[in-house]
């Protein structure tokens, strides 16, 4: 029912939905964000969606070429692996696994990051002292050998390449939420709030952390597809899911040998990253400058 | 002969489809060797005109005028050499908040030396050139009043306090020895003492040089005292215009009169504890423009007719634009 | 100035004792027996095992055995390999110099090709040739770097047949190894064909250096390219501009400077990334560096090697992020003590 609006400049949007708009203007963005909410779709209903089972093995049918080939099938949409698995299938429950575990790891570190790096900005301010200096060198360790550092103590699989890649998201979260909180603790609006009586968690859930949701969308985004490589990248170098769970990278590395025989074994799952990274990617980047145009206007 | 003659400028700000008349057909006229006032509240359009005259407007605005050259060259299509040429050789700007305008990651001795054009520098070899950049830089210096050159020289933007800031920028618009300084609200925020200071050593540079000056304000206790003509700008049009003794003893438009008396000092007959006397509401904001006469809403003697932008007329050359002007009472 | 050095030796000293003290750790975390864990040795004899025991101060208190792992560790008595016997600190010696050879080699050509092409798009943003640069910039930071090095495999090497799939250099040439940098030790060797050898091991090195250094080139393209459109939106520009200096003027000394300063941070943040994308690719080139080596101790439940090894890359890319901390320290003069500046 569209709403009769005589005045135009009554028309005030609230700062998300003036983010939303300026989203929305651009193509790219929600292309990218159709993209995204597809392939999450069809990820997440892959036990609804999928024609065969990922594990079931047909002797008949291995290595079979995808459909768009000469002598593909029906059936097996994209082909069939070397123990005669319907690529397709395995591609979806692939990469709900992906998906799912890469959303799951960034909300965990972006509560225990966030938590964190509250607390240090708001209890002593952006202060350049040695802790959190040294913190933030602690950052640069490359999730890859935080993940074979667990993987060796507790052993391979999907929920300790979860917590690997989860333990080097957080400095991030930290890193950013303490500077961003410093950085708010120090202007007027807050000060006005402290004089009104507020104590610190009032002050950080009522009056910081509105404002900082913005930024932790964009962080989140970032992080997204930093966790969907990180997780394919582990999956790949067999630090990560065990069969039978599948995971897109594993399915990647467990077809290498035979990727000059049937390159499509290799190239499909890389391509179902590569769009959701690309995907993530464009709606963050979108998010981004719908950001700027906002605070700049 | 006028440096720069500006007659009918309109500045249009493309916004949701339509067009914001930001500058209506402004008029503005400064000689060799004048002091001219540019006179306005905020949001007035004042920085806009001198945008314009740089030419840093965005591309998506659209400029028209009627005129608008310097020293008879046309400023509106000119070629991106000869703009270049000339806003390093005779058109100097000094801006508002002199620590955003310098490069802060650039020494200010440095920058001070890059903007002396290559005609100034003797010397064939380039340390020759250098030694004369910065000989003609320690000299510009001190005609700023930094007697200190040494560090000044040395230091980042950061380091420097706010006057020593403006100073600096005042002397990278000497060394280019401009025929015209324009100074956009230079003296905003500064204390009494830097004020006078600044305005002293605009109106020597006025004097012993004959550099025209625009001066951009809204400070009309620091522009009457060196002024020789002023502008008046409310809201993206000129209202009034001429010889400051004429504005400020016999004004014609009744925001000009409303300016001057807003100033206490300049009416020596105020009874003490009296109100001072201003024109209620404030400066309409670029959504909500009036139409007619954009003081209309705001103004005394307002009526029909105000619907309607009001011409210009002159008394030889106190020029204004006002339905009912203020001498009209005197018949 | 002196305080500032202080305060990154003081850093640089506590890191280093943090990552030991991490390594320390894990030396008990890891499963097995912590003697073989320590040393490597699986000890044959009570004899053995008393010997190995009082160097590594197992049976003794906690704080004696990590000063004891301290002093072991920085006189360079590392243990022994757990599945190859060999001694550590010649195997990481051995494999460090390939990794460190790949990831300058990559990262000398992302900037070298990053930084350029980030400005042009920055400069000349928001037309056609910016949009397809961000275009490019964006796919190419979305490929996993691990399929990317596939299909130059596929392509590349199975297919067309121009460039070798695996290893530094061809067997063919026998190069002693001096530095460990193979470039260089072929010039520093008494071969032959000097340039047939240079020419052979640039083949082996492209596909690995382009996996890699086209995903960090593409992030530098976008940090430059937003870096540079921020700078250009500046005050001091339009100032410089209405001062009548040239754009190449205000290009090289005002734009570039101020656009390089503010990302030096978060270019630390990308020698992480390279780093990682780099011992990816080892395993699919079958590179011999460390992370290839790595990856196999961990296959093989090597704990002492996995130990050390991450002990070693640690400290070198903390020591990599701290020089590059104090290189924008050392660089930015907005980041300068004020010294006489009044509000």
């Amino acid at each position: 029912m569209p709403r009769l609006n005589l005045y135009q400049e009554e028309f005030h949007p609230s700062p998300w939905q003036q983010t939303w708009l300026a989203f929305k203007a651009s193509h790219i963005a929600l292309a990218g964000l159709m993209v995204l909410a597809s392939i999450s779709l069809l990820a997440l209903l892959a036990p609804v969606i999928a024609p065969h089972s990922p594990l079931l093995q047909n002797p008949d049918v291995l290595l079979l070429p995808p459909v768009w080939d000469p002598s593909g099938s029906l059936t097996y949409l994209l082909g069939t692996d070397a123990l005669g698995r319907d690529i397709f299938s395995r591609l979806l429950y692939a990469a709900r696994t992906t998906l799912i575990t890469s959303v799951i790891v960034v909300v965990v570190a972006m509560l225990i990051g966030v938590t964190i790096g509250a607390i240090a900005g708001m209890l002593r301010g952006v202060s350049s002292s040695v802790v959190n200096h040294l913190l933030d060198s602690l950052m640069a360790i490359p999730t890859l050998l935080i993940a074979i550092v667990i993987v060796a103590i507790m052993g391979s699989g999907l929920v300790n390449s979860m917590w690997a890649i989860t333990l080097a998201l957080i400095p991030q979260f930290v890193h950013y939420t303490r500077n961003y909180v410093g950085e708010e603790m120090k202007k007027d609006y807050i000060r006005a709030s402290q004089l009104d009586g507020s104590t610190k968690r009032q002050l950080f859930f009522y009056s910081i952390l509105p404002n900082m949701l913005e930024m932790l969308v964009v962080q989140g985004t970032l992080a997204l597809s930093i966790a969907v490589l990180d997780i394919s990248a582990l999956g790949f170098l067999n630090l990560g899911a065990h069969p039978p769970s599948v995971e897109l990278g594993a399915l990647l590395a467990s077809s290498i040998d035979i990727a000059y025989l049937a390159p499509w074994n290799v190239m499909l799952p890389g391509l179902c990253i590569f769009f959701l990274v690309l995907s993530i990617n464009i709606v963050g980047d979108g998010l981004r400058s719908a950001i700027r145009k906002r605070v700049k206007n | 002969m006028a440096l720069l003659d500006i007659k009918n400028l309109t500045l249009e700000i493309p916004h949701e489809g339509d067009y914001i008349r930001a500058l209506d057909k402004v008029n503005l006229s400064v000689n060799e060797g004048e002091v001219r006032a540019l006179v306005g509240e905020s949001g007035s359009g004042k920085s806009l005109i001198v945008s314009a005259v740089s030419g840093s407007i965005p591309k998506h605005w659209r400029i028209t005028a009627d005129r608008m050259t310097w020293n008879g060259e046309s400023l509106l299509n000119l070629s991106k050499s000869r703009r270049l040429q000339i806003m390093n050789e005779d058109i100097a700007i000094v801006f508002q908040n002199p620590l955003s305008s310098l490069d802060p990651s650039v020494t200010l001795g440095e920058q001070i030396q890059e903007s002396i054009p290559s005609r100034l520098v003797d010397g064939k070899w380039f340390w020759q050139r250098n030694a004369s950049r910065r000989q003609t830089t320690i000299k510009t210096l001190h005609k700023v009043g930094i007697r200190a050159h040494g560090d000044v020289m040395r230091a980042y933007p950061h380091e420097m306090p706010y006057d020593v800031g403006q100073r600096v920028m005042l002397a990278m618009a000497l060394v280019a020895q401009p025929k015209i300084i324009i100074a956009d609200d230079p003296t905003r925020g500064m204390e009494t003492t830097t004020k006078t200071q600044i305005l002293k050593l605009l109106t020597r540079l006025n004097k012993t040089r004959s550099v025209a000056i625009l001066f951009v304000s809204h400070d009309l206790l620091a522009i009457s005292s060196m002024a020789d003509t002023m502008t008046v700008l409310y809201c993206g049009q000129t209202v009034e215009s001429g010889k400051m003794k004429h504005l400020r003893k016999r004004p014609l438009h009744p925001y000009t009169k409303a300016l001057i008396d807003s100033a206490p000092s300049f009416r020596n007959d105020l009874p003490p504890k009296s109100m001072l006397p201003n024109l209620g509401g404030s400066i309409p904001t670029l959504q909500h423009l009036p139409i007619g006469c954009r003081l209309g809403p705001r103004c005394p003697r307002a009526q029909k007719a105000c619907v309607n932008v009001p011409g210009i007329r002159h008394i030889h050359d106190h020029t204004y634009s006002c339905h009912y002007p203020l001498h009209r009472d005197k018949r | 100035m002196m305080i500032s050095f202080f305060r990154y030796g003081t850093l640089f000293v506590l890191t280093l004792f943090s990552l030991v003290s991490l390594s320390f750790l894990l030396a008990h975390l890891f499963p097995g027996d912590l003697l073989t864990n320590l040393s490597g040795v699986a000890p044959k004899d009570e004899k053995e095992r008393q010997l190995l025991a009082t160097l590594w101060a197992v049976d003794q208190s906690v704080f004696f055995r990590f000063f004891r792992y301290c002093s072991l560790i920085f006189s360079g008595e590392w243990g022994v390999s757990i599945s190859s016997g060999l001694p550590l600190y010649d195997e990481i010696r051995r494999t460090l110099p390939a990794t460190i050879e790949l990831s300058f080699y990559s990262a000398v050509v992302a900037v070298v090709i990053g930084v350029p092409i980030g400005c042009l798009a920055g400069l000349k943003s928001y037309t056609k040739l910016d949009y397809t640069i961000n275009a490019v910039a964006i796919v190419n930071y979305s490929l996993p770097v691990f399929w990317l090095g596939l299909a130059f495999i596929l392509v590349f090497s199975l297919q067309l047949n121009w460039l070798p799939l695996s290893g530094r250099i061809s067997l063919l040439f026998d190069i002693p190894t001096v530095t460990g940098f193979i470039l260089i030790d072929i010039l520093l060797s008494n071969s032959l064909n000097k340039g047939e050898a240079i020419a052979n091991a640039i083949a082996h090195l492209a596909m690995p250096v382009l996996a890699v250094s086209l995903i960090s080139g593409a992030a530098l393209v976008r940090l430059l390219r937003r870096s540079v459109i921020d700078i250009l939106d500046k005050p001091y520009i339009a100032s410089a501009r209405s001062r009548g200096l040239s754009s190449s003027r205000i290009f090289f000394d005002h734009v570039l400077r101020n656009a390089l300063l503010p990302i030096l941070p978060l270019l630390a943040i990308q020698i992480t990334t390279l780093m990682t994308n780099a011992i990816i690719v080892e395993t699919l080139f079958s590179w011999p560096g460390i992370g290839d080596w790595l990856l196999q101790a961990i296959y093989q439940g090597d704990y002492t090697a996995i130990r050390m090894g991450m002990l070693v890359v640690a400290a070198l890319i903390v020591s990599l992020t701290i020089f590059v901390d104090i290189l924008n320290r050392l660089v930015d003069p907005r980041k300068r003590m004020p010294t006489n500046a009044t509000t």
